[in-house]
């Protein structure tokens, strides 16, 4: 068999005859499309022009949709990623025998999980149905109905995985499991019961005798004593007799101290008594006795007539092995299913479900999802049916197929999640335990997140962080930042800078900040400015607009000759920008003109260099002219030379008096 | 199953290309109308035309995308043997935000039509990959990124024959280096090999052409490297008589002569469909390289896909119809998917939910 586990081919139809010729796709994001036409013989302009019905070109964008997108399904997918994450860890604590233990309680968690979600469609669904004459929308009950059988359908896979691949224990075990599985699955006649012993005379009841028989075939022997015990003629010698062979029919304990052996034996002892008392004719009286009787020896015409009561052919199969082989085997249930369905053949069709089925009770895995694939079109199911089964086989060590074959599922079901705008947090709980291809996709769908908004892009960075994906934190903020940038709120663009320490951005945006200053005056977000810290010496422009904010701090608390020093050096280390030099020089003036002098001479030599060549350059270029701070420059250039040869007089008498 | 929302593509020629955002929220189409539209998807998810400009003197073939670290940028090729980079400009008129897109270079160095042009993978800068009809591809690049208006030839590759179609590698791993392939759409099957692989050595600062597809010799329409998500060997998606699907697993060479790290690859074909029955034009990845699109003569857009043991099959067909009827085409399926059409006349958008038509071998539930 080749396990490739493909998934089922699907068809799409555009409804437009502009596309009928050729039309091109291009994808986008994570699994959208877009189409549009490319017919080269298509004239455009004169369909617009020539006939009044002109035909619009159309591009069709394509986007994936099932049905787990809708609302009920979310509490699926959210509460059954608890439960993945929940598996990984505690099969990885637990100590090797209690593996088994363990897939079976979160496979009864998986189970749940789905029983849940039935039960909040079925109430949905009455409570529509309730709403129904307000002329409520009939697609989404339809919608609803799916969805119930999509939830009935993998429960019923899920439970039978569970009884034939995980919880294994002995022999007598298994046809316990398959009882189980089919009363469960198959309440109808549970629900008869009620109905045939509420009626007032319970024998008369059309569905009386099919009820006992329905119950005897689920081995639901108690319940068909008690509805025989409503017959007027229970205490007579036949209902006794069939009564007794109800009550005796040993059922396998599997903690009872009994063995396999010993109860295969005492269970032979018990259908030879059924056959005995049969042949001796006890039940000769009733026709319905006696067809009981048949089946509890085994009689496969009596159990196959009695076909419209089961339904499928898995109910016939484990009805019948109920009554022949107590102690079947895992390798049994191929030949006892194949039997079935040839029992059942002409009243059945083969549906893609019972191929799942089939696949189960000939014990192939592969083949169970693979079959599982055709049929659902998502992963979500056969990915935490691989990851179990994956788990399952995984401490026997002998599989080769599974590991990749869950990786590349888990894989596909993250991506999918990833594109849906709100569960790709859900998608990267998945990814954490892809191995380095789920680190890669997960980096991916983040970076590839559209960052709506700055708490958006928090979120992003933090998930990112978490995972230490470097990369993608500075991938989000050099995007922030450019986006800030072109929307011009430059405080916020130098704050991204820094985070992605992007030193040709920061500069950039520093010089702009420093530019808009000069045009008016005012600095853009002076707080985030003052307490840069070391961070500003990520770029020299950077450095200085910190360094320059310093200066602003220290002159206006009034430390001026500090302020003088830092002035100076930033004029002297080239860290200030040619064009900020007039500024530099405006805040100088009052410095300059201070009672005590502030600026020695040797810095007053520095200034005196820069605006030397100040005038001498800006003579030539007049593209800063407009620059508010540059127009006060060229008023105020004659007494800022008045106040350097000023303080350069004092500073010289000032420094002379303190050497001596 | 796709749900599908149409929008009217308002140019008045033939659309040649359509390129997505890195977070595919904006949308770029070009067309022989020798303009360019911007949309992007407004709150209601629809795609609202927010820009339209002439760029070009004759039909715009290819526009990219720069990726968004370095803003919102454009590149746009067209017939009139010139490629431009054009850069949006965002206002705030106090009636809402204006855009404005900014030619900020032309590159006019080609003598014939510009037929592909890519921006490369974001590690690599802020370059540019152009090809045209006379064989050239160039690499152009802003060394300061912060300055769009300076771009520099870098590197001129002449492969000989037409080129048609141009992709980088979009690896983001610092092992490889920068990688090239270029598709030719030369008639002529007796010129050899169509698809070349150029590989940038920074050693010799020079773009070296380290293979040629020999099993490839008709003519190649588009080819596109998968995004490579922890994969070992690069994956190429190729359109020409058929779709391809090609591995390049890197080889160290430990040769005396090539010093340095050059490579060599292990070419392996990992697919090779005729289900278009015809000539194959465009192929496009997914954003996680699992899904390639194809579009062939045959009217039919495919998608493609490897399971586990990377065999590459088609899991979806989408083909246009002459039937206006939804409904009437969907009654031919009978699937057990919802159908019908949930049509709510919005302005420009339509919406319809499209049944799956079954495939022969899909077998439905009972």
């Amino acid at each position: 068999m080749d396990p490739s586990n493909d998934t089922a081919q699907t068809w799409q139809t555009i409804p437009d005859s502009m596309m009928n010729g050729r039309m091109c796709g291009k994808t986008f994001s994570l699994g959208s499309i877009m189409l549009f036409p490319q017919q080269e013989h298509t004239n455009y302009t004169d369909m617009a022009s020539e006939s009044g019905a002109q035909r619009t070109v159309k591009m069709y964008q394509l986007e994936p949709s099932s049905w787990l997108w809708g609302r009920q399904a979310r509490k699926l997918i959210n509460e059954s990623v608890g439960t993945f994450l929940s598996l990984q860890t505690a099969i990885t604590e637990a100590e090797p025998d209690r593996h088994n233990a363990v897939l079976v309680k979160k496979c009864r968690e998986y189970r749940s999980i789905i029983q849940a979600c039935q039960q909040d469609t079925k109430n949905l669904q009455q409570a529509n149905e309730n709403e129904k004459q307000n002329g409520k929308e009939p697609s989404t009950q339809e919608d609803l109905i799916i969805l119930q059988d999509i939830l009935y359908k993998m429960e019923l896979i899920l439970s039978l995985v569970e009884l034939l691949f995980i919880d294994t224990m002995s022999d007598g075990h298994l046809l316990n499991q398959l009882v189980k599985w089919i009363q469960l699955h198959f309440p109808q006649h549970e629900r008869k019961k009620g109905v045939v012993l509420e009626s007032d005379r319970p024998h008369l009841h059309p569905d009386y005798w099919n009820t006992v028989y329905g119950s005897v075939l689920q081995g639901k022997l108690d319940d068909a004593r008690l509805i025989l015990s409503n017959h007027p003629s229970a205490d007579t010698d036949p209902f006794l007799s069939i009564d007794e062979l109800l009550r005796k029919m040993p059922f396998f304990q599997v903690y009872g101290g009994v063995s396999v052996g010993d109860f295969e034996a005492r269970w032979q002892h018990w259908q030879s008594e059924c056959e005995r008392r049969l042949e001796e004719g006890h039940f000769a009286s009733s026709h319905n006795l006696q067809a009981i009787c048949k089946i509890l020896c085994g009689d496969l015409e009596t159990i196959s007539k009695l076909m419209n009561l089961m339904d499928t052919w898995y109910h016939l199969m484990v009805s019948t092995l109920l009554f022949t082989k107590p102690t079947v085997k895992l390798f049994h249930l191929s030949n006892a299913s194949q039997d079935a369905i040839l029992r059942m053949q002409d009243q059945q069709v083969i549906t893609a479900l019972d191929h799942v089925l089939l696949a189960a009770m000939e014990a192939d895995m592969y083949q169970v999802i693979k079959e599982c694939q055709q049929v659902m079109d998502n992963p979500w199911f056969t990915t935490h049916l691989t990851d179990l089964l994956y788990h399952t086989v995984q401490h026997k060590g002998k599989h080769q197929v599974l590991p990749p074959l869950r990786e590349y599922l888990l894989l596909d079901y993250a991506e999918m999640l990833a594109g849906h705008s709100s569960l790709w947090q859900v998608a990267l709980l998945y990814l954490d335990h892809c191995g380095p291809r789920g680190m890669a996709m997960a980096q991916e769908a983040l970076q590839r997140l559209p960052i709506t908004s700055d708490s958006c892009a928090q979120k992003i960075i933090q998930m990112a962080s978490e995972r230490e994906f470097e990369g993608v934190v500075v991938s989000v903020c050099r995007v922030m930042g450019r986006r800030a940038l072109s929307q011009g709120r430059l405080g916020a663009a130098i704050w991204w800078g820094m985070r992605s320490k992007d030193a040709a951005f920061t500069s950039h945006v520093a010089h702009q900040i420093l530019h808009k200053y000069m045009s008016d005056g005012h600095f853009e977000s002076s707080t985030l400015l003052d307490h840069l810290g070391p961070a500003m010496l990520l770029s020299d422009t950077l450095t200085f607009l910190g360094k320059y904010r310093e200066f602003h701090v220290m002159y206006q608390e009034g430390r001026y000759e500090e302020a003088a020093a830092l002035l100076v050096s930033l004029i002297s280390s080239k860290l200030a920008p040619e064009y900020f030099w007039p500024v530099l020089l405006l805040d100088a003036l009052p410095l300059l003109k201070a009672k005590e002098p502030v600026i020695s001479s040797e810095q007053t030599y520095e200034l005196m260099y820069i605006l030397d060549t100040l005038t001498n350059t800006t003579r030539d270029k007049d593209q800063t002219k407009n620059e508010a701070a540059h127009v006060s420059f060229l008023d105020k250039e004659k007494e800022i030379r008045v106040a350097l040869t000023h303080n350069l007089a004092q500073a010289i008498i000032h420094e002379g008096t303190v050497e001596n | 199953m796709f749900v599908a929302k149409s929008l009217n593509a308002e140019h008045k020629d033939l659309i040649h290309d359509v390129a997505f955002d890195f977070y595919g929220r904006r949308m770029a189409t070009c067309s022989s109308d020798q303009s360019v539209k911007i949309w992007d998807l407004n709150e209601e998810r629809e795609w609202v035309c927010t820009a339209s400009w002439k760029t070009h003197c004759g039909s715009v073939w290819k526009v990219t995308w720069a990726h968004p670290e370095f803003g919102q940028i454009i590149a746009t090729c067209s017939f009139d043997r010139t490629a431009a980079i054009w850069e949006e400009s965002v206002s705030d008129s106090g009636r809402g935000i204006h855009s404005t897109w900014i030619k900020r270079a032309g590159l006019v160095d080609s003598r014939t039509s510009v037929t592909d042009i890519k921006f490369a993978p974001k590690i690599q800068g802020l370059q540019l990959a152009t090809c045209s009809a006379g064989g050239v591809v160039r690499i152009y690049e802003a060394p300061d990124v912060m300055n769009l208006n300076q771009w520099s030839p870098q590197y001129e590759i002449n492969c000989k024959l037409q080129c048609s179609c141009i992709s980088w590698n979009p690896s983001p791993s610092r092992l490889h280096a920068p990688l090239i392939a270029v598709g030719s759409d030369d008639p002529n099957t007796s010129s050899g090999p169509k698809v070349f692989i150029y590989e940038f050595s920074a050693n010799t600062h020079k773009w070296n052409r380290v293979d040629s597809l020999v099993s490839i010799s008709d003519p190649v329409h588009d080819l596109a490297f998968a995004p490579n998500l922890g994969r070992s060997y690069h994956l190429l998606g190729i359109a020409t008589k058929d779709v391809r699907v090609v591995t390049l697993r890197p080889v160290k060479q430990e040769s005396a002569q090539s010093q340095g790290n050059s490579m060599s690859f292990e070419v392996r074909q990992a697919g090779q469909f005729d289900d278009h029955n015809s000539t194959v034009w465009r192929v496009s990845w997914n954003a996680t390289g699992t899904i390639l699109a194809s579009s062939g003569d045959d009217g039919c857009v495919r998608l493609w896909k490897a399971n586990y043991l990377d065999i590459w099959r088609c899991i979806s067909t989408m083909r246009g119809d002459t039937v206006e009827n939804v409904a009437e085409a969907d009654s031919s399926g009978g699937s057990t998917q919802q159908m019908g059409t949930a049509s709510t006349g919005q302005h420009t958008a339509r919406y319809f939910k499209l049944a799956p038509t079954a495939h022969p071998a899909h077998l439905q539930w009972h």
